[in-house]
């Protein structure tokens, strides 16, 4: 019984220090919007968005609490791609720079939770 | 770049967002203004000048569109107006002119910033982004840059906003007379908007000379009776004008 009662402590002190409080459940990313003719597009694995033109996104990353976490959102390559805050809350938008393909780095509360590939294509060329 | 998710509006922001608004409504501006487009993302709208009354005049200050497209080798300007809405998180700088809300092509691959303006360098869509003394994009909008398949020449001197194409030129030596001349693009016989840039010459400078190329205008003066052909080339296009000098 006196083991059983250790055991028990030593659980609960474990659990303690392994800071059991929420951690990161998922990133919701949400209307996704380009413009004609070339819209682009954007989901958990890929983005594609046009030389010159730009897709904007609602992202925001929950933990099991379903609370909001602190979102970071970054370009790997900024000559290709840039990833600029809308003055909307939780929006953001992906500029094409130039064609090329780069990474796209999604954090919450500091952490690396999602890394999608970007791709910045050429438009077809005009008469 | 990496981007914080950012806190709540500043303090010292929704006093001056609410001047800007109440200002732009006391001057008389809304986006709902002739001559503006909506952007995008619905936080504003954009304006277009340029400064050739008959290619930019239809779209600039009062006039009733937004062009759809613009000529190559253009120059024109593009502002913003942000929405009068409360809701808005930008950021103004009230020490600058435009109080911090910038107007850039968001790649230089179609339109690039001059010295004039903005220029079209490529044939393309480009969008032309809002951003706020911040660098956040407050709105976006898409103009296409298209090539010339034509230029039209007009008299300079032609009051009309919607003056006639210029075939031929006959100049009279002995009236000493010049004329004055400027040139728009068509593509698929619809205008172009945008200051275009182009560059005068004649065929044969001892029967008639451009003079002098200021602002965009061409001062054609006759040197002696003869045929000459004037050349107007812009936006990756000729225009040839027939002229003719009298006595």
């Amino acid at each position: 019984m006196k083991r059983l009662a250790t055991l028990a402590a030593i659980a609960a002190c474990a659990l303690s220090l392994a800071g059991c409080g929420a951690d990161y459940d998922h990133t919701d990313i949400t209307n996704v919007k380009g413009s004609t003719p070339f819209p682009g597009t954007m989901n958990y694995a890929r983005i594609v968005v046009p030389v010159g033109m730009v897709v904007t996104a609602h992202i925001v990353s929950l933990d099991d609490d379903h609370k909001t976490m602190a979102t970071t959102i970054s370009s790997k390559d900024t000559r290709v791609l840039e990833v600029a805050g809308v003055v909307s809350p939780d929006d953001y938008a992906f500029l094409g720079l130039a064609p090329g393909t780069t990474d796209v780095e999604i954090t919450a509360d500091g952490k690396v939770v999602l890394i999608v590939t970007a791709v910045v294509t050429n438009q077809p060329a005009l008469p | 770049m990496t981007l914080r998710f950012r806190p709540h509006l500043k303090a010292v922001s929704a006093p001056l967002a609410a001047a800007f608004a109440a200002a732009l409504v006391t001057a008389g501006c809304s986006i709902a203004d002739p001559g503006t487009k909506t952007g995008e993302l619905g936080n504003g709208g954009f304006h277009f000048s340029c400064d050739d009354a008959v290619a930019c005049g239809k779209y600039t200050d009062t006039a009733v569109k937004f062009p759809d497209a613009v000529a190559l080798g253009s120059t024109f300007a593009v502002t913003f107006t942000p929405k009068s809405t409360s809701g808005l998180n930008i950021t103004f700088n009230d020490s600058l002119p435009d109080r911090g809300i910038v107007v850039a092509p968001v790649s230089e691959a179609f339109v690039s910033r001059g010295v004039k303006g903005l220029v079209a360098v490529n044939s393309g869509y480009a969008a032309l982004a809002s951003r706020d003394a911040a660098g956040h994009l407050v709105d976006y909008v898409v103009v296409r840059v298209a090539k010339p398949d034509a230029l039209v020449v007009y008299d300079a001197d032609e009051p009309s906003s919607d003056p006639p194409a210029v075939d031929t030129i006959e100049l009279s030596i002995s009236a000493a007379d010049s004329k004055k001349f400027r040139a728009f693009a068509q593509q698929n016989k619809a205008d172009l908007a945008g200051s275009l840039q182009v560059e005068w010459t004649s065929s044969n400078p001892l029967v008639a000379e451009v003079q002098s190329t200021t602002d965009g205008i061409a001062t054609l003066v006759p040197r002696s009776t003869g045929s000459a052909m004037l050349v107007a080339t812009g936006g990756t296009f000729t225009q040839n004008v027939p002229i003719t000098v009298k006595p």
